[in-house]
């Protein structure tokens, strides 16, 4: 038990803090720690290195769903424009070597 | 001076010879360290668990140690004591010859997972206990040191039980090599003509470690090293899941746990207060053989002595994540000094104070081992009248 209130003792002088008569003040200090929850925003556009728990309010929770559904339309749009071009693709593939076949193949 | 030149000697000669693992050497030097030490070494086959005992036996011993093999001689099980024969057939006298083993200083114990369960419960309760028995005749061991190894991914192992791994001071994981490496084993085995073993002098004796086991026993710790060896094991120990023996009751705390991301989610059983006492033998030793010991220092040895004593919720690969929980605890810590968790204990500990006590059931929230703290505290309180079980955390806990 000594050994454990000099281990306090020692711990407690490394900490800086104003003592103010009976009353004891410090200042929190701002260090980010990893189990620390980040602003959603912050992360997206100040590059924050996110914690293990990342929040948003309602509205940024509303703009990011509009936004991903708008991002869902656009890519099913370009997902068709990409299948259209591969078929044709293949279909001018298949063209040229029927061609090729006939002016070489005799 | 020269015993800790000797030792740095015995270091140097088994470094020249064995290729890698050197955190892994210094760390088994450092072992040896102190009375009845114990090391295992763990490795899959042809990795060099056998070469790096016999160097290290050899170096200390010269060529009077003694190995027994899990994959041969014990099967008869005689490693302890053999019955003397003429004196049981001429004067009927069961007199126990007692085995080489058992008397030598400087013992091995090559592939320990094949050891047969009646060889396993002999060498149990000679690490246990520093005494043998066979056929009614006790022995009581004298200082030694065991240096073991075994392959866990073997598929003729015995599954042994883990107090006796517990026994083990520590556990080494040897590497496999590297490309270039394999290059320097190539050289080492033409230099040494093939025969890492037989060249390797002795250079230190069994005397002159227990001179030195003796100067480190009066090797102070300090109080804040001691401060972080105590926690890391408490820390480790302190789920209570599934458990009916602690202070704080399981149900009360773990229903929704909140602690899912701390270290004590990833531990199933923690380890035994032996852990305690092989980190401060090494804090001592590297202290001693070292001249220094950080903080960082002690967290990096639970790497030795965690994972043959623990159990994990989920083991992917043990050691990595024996390594990620110490990671954990670093942060752990880091937190703790955030919060200035034992600045606010210790200004409790010299008299009450409403509002740090508010700060500190908050703290208790997130942080077991400080809680246990408290609750000490809040019953002579509650006994004194302070303040009224109610409002106590314990209550909040129960």
């Amino acid at each position: 038990m000594e050994d454990f209130l000099r281990y306090l003792e020692r711990e407690s002088r490394r900490v800086a803090v104003k003592r103010i008569g009976r009353k004891i003040a410090w200042e929190e200090s701002l260090e980010t720690i990893s189990k620390a929850p980040t602003e959603f925003l912050d992360m997206y556009y100040l590059s924050e290195k996110p914690g293990d728990l990342v929040i948003m309010d309602r509205s940024t929770a509303r703009d990011f769903e509009e936004r991903l559904k708008f991002l869902e339309k656009e890519l099913s749009k370009v997902r068709k424009i990409n299948d259209f071009l591969k078929l044709l693709v293949t279909t001018l593939i298949i063209a040229l070597v029927i061609l090729v076949l006939k002016i070489f193949g005799g | 001076m020269s015993l800790r030149k000797n030792i740095v000697s015995l270091e140097k000669e088994i470094k020249k010879r064995f290729v890698g693992n050197d955190e892994e050497i210094h760390i088994a030097i450092l072992n040896l360290l102190h009375p009845y030490s114990t090391l295992l070494i763990r490795a899959p086959r042809g990795l060099g668990k056998s070469t790096l005992m016999l160097l290290l036996l050899k170096g200390i011993f010269g060529d009077d140690f003694v190995v027994i093999s899990g994959a041969s001689e014990v099967k008869r099980g005689e490693v302890i004591g053999r019955l003397h024969i003429p004196s049981l057939e001429k004067k009927g006298i069961e007199k126990v010859v007692w085995s080489a083993f058992v008397k030598t200083p400087g013992k091995g114990i090559d592939e320990v997972n094949r050891l047969n369960p009646y060889t396993t419960a002999n060498i149990y309760h000679m690490l246990q206990f520093g005494e043998v028995w066979a056929y009614g005749e006790r022995r009581k061991t004298e200082d030694f040191i065991l240096i073991s190894n075994e392959n866990p991914s073997d598929p003729t192992t015995f599954k042994h039980p883990p107090p006796f791994y517990d026994r083990f001071d520590i556990v080494i994981y040897l590497k496999s090599l590297t490309l270039s490496e394999k290059f320097e084993l190539q050289s080492l085995l033409k230099k040494y003509g093939g025969d890492l073993i037989r060249t390797m002098p002795q250079t230190i004796s069994f005397d002159e470690i227990k001179e030195i086991r003796e100067e480190i026993n009066d090797v102070e710790i300090d109080v804040e090293l001691k401060g972080i060896i105590n926690m890391l094991v408490r820390d480790l120990q302190v789920c209570i899941r599934n458990r009916d023996f602690s202070m704080i009751k399981p149900l009360a705390l773990c229903e929704g746990c909140h602690f899912i991301r701390d270290i004590c989610s990833m531990i199933r059983i923690g380890p035994s207060e032996r852990a305690t006492v092989i980190l401060s033998y090494l804090v001592r030793a590297m202290i001693w053989l070292d001249g220094k010991c950080e903080p960082s220092d002690v967290v990096n040895l639970g790497k030795w002595v965690f994972p043959h004593r623990i159990e994990l919720v989920k083991e992917r690969y043990l050691l990595e994540d024996i390594i990620e929980i110490l990671n954990r605890e670093k942060i752990k810590m880091r937190e703790r000094e955030i919060r200035k968790e034992w600045f606010i204990l210790n200004e409790l500990y010299k008299g009450f104070s409403r509002e740090l006590y508010r700060k500190a059931k908050e703290i208790s929230l997130e942080d077991q081992v400080f809680a246990e703290e408290l609750m000490k505290l809040e019953k002579k309180w509650v006994d004194k009248g302070v303040i009224s079980f109610e409002e106590t955390i314990s209550a909040y806990f129960k």
